[in-house]
């Protein structure tokens, strides 16, 4: 059962950031407008976190596995199984799976010619993917093979059956004419070397069953590649782990329609939610998130969004009648600025993520308003993602963490519950305007809201301000503590 | 960012003789490497009982080196190596091939950083103190150490300069960017009193035992090193400021750590006084009993995971960390113990990890994960 008090997380992917010299030497968090971040941090306790150890830059994978309690020096075993478990495919623990493409190698030769059989395979992919699907290995009658299409000329690929590693190569030479490469143990073990005689098996099944089929033959008729190849490569296996309702004594859902980060949360045992219109870019619906991992946190007296069951087409009811108790929400739009180096851009991105944030605390203030449970909200980060520096780098994020009340009284619940609810769309590059302007203004703190101080000695919300703070520096293995504790689950 | 940035570090080891030690000297260029910059704090272990300078020195460089977790197995009767006989894998293995010079003042601190895959050397002859005189001249050591890190062409003058003979004979002076240093460490102990009973390697025969220093001598002797550090800086400045390119690649890292005396003689009560956390939480009607309550294990109590037990809680290393764009900016504006202990950005992390940062940010560490 889901507890009366409930935790919703905002997961903002690369929000750390570095003195801009573009933005007069502060960070985009301090050079943004966050009347609702800075309210949060004002009343709440704030701190800088470590997302697994200082002078670490963390990877969005082994970030999350940490935050939510996974020591991903244990735990990590490559991307390939998040990737494919987001897309949709369904894996057990010890599972492998590749990222996949069609592709077309010379028979007589074995060099690949081209990559891509064709970019526009929307109509044959899934063809050829159901006759791959379930692919007999003579050598291997143990093991299973579940293949499905993803987009373009790309497909998942799934090998299920005893003592595989994900510590193997894969066959994709990376370039066009070069030679299909043969599957190797890249760490020395017997499990290492028996998985790459499986999955070379399931490359020759592959490629005898595309040489024979009619599609093929079709396209080579027609002058046209013949898609007779599937080339693996990013192998990963699914990590065996408790899942996190049983290591933390939650009950978890997440919005995230990042691949990579719904995929963690499957392996976890974490319900992804359906939000219309959220796409993991520059696209996503943020008020679409709030409104789906609100109503998750208000259930049962709102009713449940759906959810994404891997292997299963379309979305499905939540089997959480009571509601879950933690919402994790995830953002994925702030770390692409950091990665196109757009510090405009990643200004005005955590503008929206605080409207946003505006919003989900409307949401929820409306239903803890109604008798409904009490609310903690938490704001953070998985890693910095300096705009400088283009990708990820070590410098701690800030984390605040404050109750909803609080939040409200600062704030003042006159601004709370008149915020705009209406979604919007998120700012573009084209239109953002690199930021210079003057050193955080009075004006900015005083539309924070002028209600009683709480918390701890933090008034506002960026990488500097979080160092104030009564947690400190800390390391994410600690996260899901402070969740359990705001929960009130404490075992 | 347009090329990799490279770092020059500046540890005044042990040049801190007590907390007030900074603001008796007047460092402007140091200040303002602070005021510009992100600060923090390096947490070190719990000094043994009777640690001499020397010993302190050698044990806290290894910890800031993360040379504990790289000795190389070996001893082929499978007992335990001697303190000075241990090895170590190479910087060059453990990050990605990168090239770094030591210069130290200190013999023996030079002898464990070759064993550390750097290339060391002396940077100043004399073994019994260190007074204005006697370190390389401020502004051509400057010129020279951009000339290492590829940053700069050495002028004649500097190119003389006794420190670097051995170096400049070499590719690594040649100022050809392909065959530049990653990495400068300067290092710099007032008291080079070194002590035959202790921490230094077996090998050593060329440095004999000196007497300890006098307190004044060693006050001066700190004061020497601060003052010739800031004129290493502001020498620098003015070369930034006549090639923006210097700027725009140059990762300045100033360590400052304390005296052996100053954390033995109070460390203590200092720990005591130092254990409950001085920040106040209000109450509120709306937050969970747990949350206002909730003290984390620090990030500096832990190593890969395990809980840390001999973490001094007192007279950690003070860090400042200054680049164009690649750094934080804190709300420090000079440097001062006391306005790093309470207002720095980076806080305090493990000394263990702080070789790993520098790494990373010179393109010699990976990214850990996806």
């Amino acid at each position: 059962m889901p507890s009366a008090h409930r935790v919703a997380l905002v997961l903002v992917d690369g929000i750390g950031d570095l003195a801009l010299p573009s933005l007069g030497f502060r960070t985009p968090l301090e050079a943004a407008r966050l009347p609702n971040l800075d309210a949060l941090a004002a009343a709440g306790v704030n701190g800088l976190m470590d997302p697994v150890e200082p002078g670490l830059a963390c990877g969005s994978d082994t970030a999350h596995l940490s935050l939510l309690g996974y020591n991903p020096r244990v735990y990590y075993r490559g991307r390939g199984a998040f990737e494919s478990m987001g897309a949709g495919l369904p894996m057990a623990p010890g599972d492998i799976a590749f990222k996949s493409n069609f592709a077309t190698v010379d028979e007589e030769s074995g060099i690949v010619t081209s990559r891509r059989a064709d970019r526009h395979f929307e109509a044959l992919g899934p063809v050829l993917c159901a006759a791959l699907d379930g692919c007999r290995l003579h050598a291997f009658p143990d093991y299973q093979v579940n293949v499905r299409y993803a987009t373009e000329h790309r497909c998942g690929v799934v090998v299920r059956g005893p003592g595989l590693s994900g510590n193997i190569s894969g066959t994709d030479p990376l370039k066009d004419n070069l030679p299909l490469r043969t599957v190797e143990g890249l760490d020395g073990t017997p499990e290492a070397e028996h998985t790459a005689r499986v999955v070379n098996a399931v490359s020759d099944a592959f490629r005898a069953i595309l040489r024979g089929h009619p599609i093929n033959a079709q396209r080579v008729a027609e002058g046209k590649n013949p898609a007779n190849v599937v080339l693996l490569r990013g192998c990963g296996i699914r990590i065996q782990v408790p899942s996190l309702a049983a290591q933390a004594g939650v009950v978890p859902c997440m919005v995230a329609p990042t691949k990579i980060i719904a995929g963690l949360g499957l392996s976890l045992g974490m319900d992804i939610l359906e939000a219309p219109g959220a796409t993991g870019d520059y696209r996503t619906q943020l008020t679409s998130k709030a409104a789906a991992i609100a109503a998750a946190l208000a259930a049962p007296a709102a009713p449940l969004p759906r959810v994404q069951v891997p292997g299963v087409e379309g979305s499905q009811p939540s089997g959480q009648a009571a509601g879950y108790d933690f919402g994790f929400l995830h953002i994925k739009a702030v770390d692409d600025a950091g990665h196109d180096r757009a510090g405009g851009l990643k200004v005005a991105l955590l503008e929206a993520v605080d409207a946003m944030v505006g919003q989900l605390a409307a949401r929820l203030w409306a239903a803890q308003a109604a008798g409904g449970p009490r609310y903690t909200l938490l704001v953070t980060g998985d890693h910095s993602t300096p705009v400088d520096y283009g990708d990820h780098s070590h410098e701690p994020v800030p984390l605040t963490a404050c109750a909803l009340a609080d939040f409200v009284a600062r704030r003042g619940e006159a601004r709370v519950v008149s915020v705009d609810m209406a979604p919007f769309p998120l700012p573009r590059a084209a239109t953002v305007e690199q930021t210079t302007s003057a050193p955080a203004s009075v004006e900015q703190e005083a539309d924070v809201g002028d209600g009683p101080p709480s918390g701890d000695a933090v008034r506002t919300f960026s990488e500097v301000a979080a160092a104030r703070g009564s947690l400190g520096r800390f390391p994410g293995s600690c996260l899901m503590t402070l969740v359990k504790q705001c929960i009130g689950e404490t075992n | 960012m347009a090329a990799t940035p490279r770092c020059l570090i500046l540890f005044g080891d042990g040049c801190l003789l007590n907390e007030t030690t900074l603001e008796s000297i007047d460092c402007p260029a140091l200040d303002q490497t602070a005021r510009e910059g992100c600060t923090g704090q390096l947490a070190l272990r719990k000094l043994p009982d009777g640690v001499t300078e020397a010993q302190r020195s050698l044990l806290e460089l290894e910890q800031i080196l993360d040379l504990e977790s790289n000795k190389e197995s070996g001893g082929s009767s499978g007992q335990a190596q001697s303190r000075e006989g241990r090895t170590f894998v190479s910087l060059n293995e453990r990050f990605m091939g990168m090239s770094a010079s030591f210069f130290s003042s200190s013999q023996s601190v030079k002898a464990l950083a070759s064993k550390a895959g750097f290339d060391s050397q002396l940077l100043t002859e004399n073994q019994g103190g260190l007074d204005a005189g006697m370190l390389p001249d401020a502004a051509s050591f400057a010129e020279q150490s951009l000339t290492l890190l590829g940053l700069a062409t050495a002028s004649e003058r500097s190119a003389g300069s006794n420190v670097f003979n051995e170096l400049t004979g070499s590719e690594r002076g040649s100022g050809d960017p392909a065959k530049s240093q990653d990495l400068v460490f300067v290092h710099l102990r007032p008291d080079v009193s070194e002590d035959s009973n202790g921490a230094q390697p077996s090998n050593r025969t060329d440095d004999a035992p000196s007497p300890s220093k006098s307190d004044q001598d060693l006050v001066e002797s700190a004061k020497a090193s601060l003052v010739w550090l800031d004129a290493l800086v502001a020498a620098i400045r003015k070369l930034e400021s006549r090639d923006s390119r210097i700027a725009a690649r140059l990762y300045l890292v100033l360590v400052l750590s304390y005296h052996a005396t100053a954390v033995t003689e109070s460390g203590t009560s200092r720990e005591s006084e130092a254990e409950p956390k001085s920040d106040k939480v209000l109450e509120s009607a709306g937050a969970p009993e747990g949350l206002l309550a909730f003290k984390p294990v620090q990030s500096y109590q832990q190593k890969e995971g395990q809980e840390l037990t001999n973490i001094r809680e007192s007279h950690h290393a003070l860090v400042v960390y200054n680049s164009h764009g690649l750094t934080r900016r804190d709300a420090v504006q000079s440097l001062q113990a006391s306005e790093i202990t309470t207002k720095s950005g980076n806080l305090t992390i493990l000394a263990d990890r702080f070789f790993h940062e520098v790494a990373f940010k010179v393109g010699r560490a990976p990214k850990y994960g996806a």
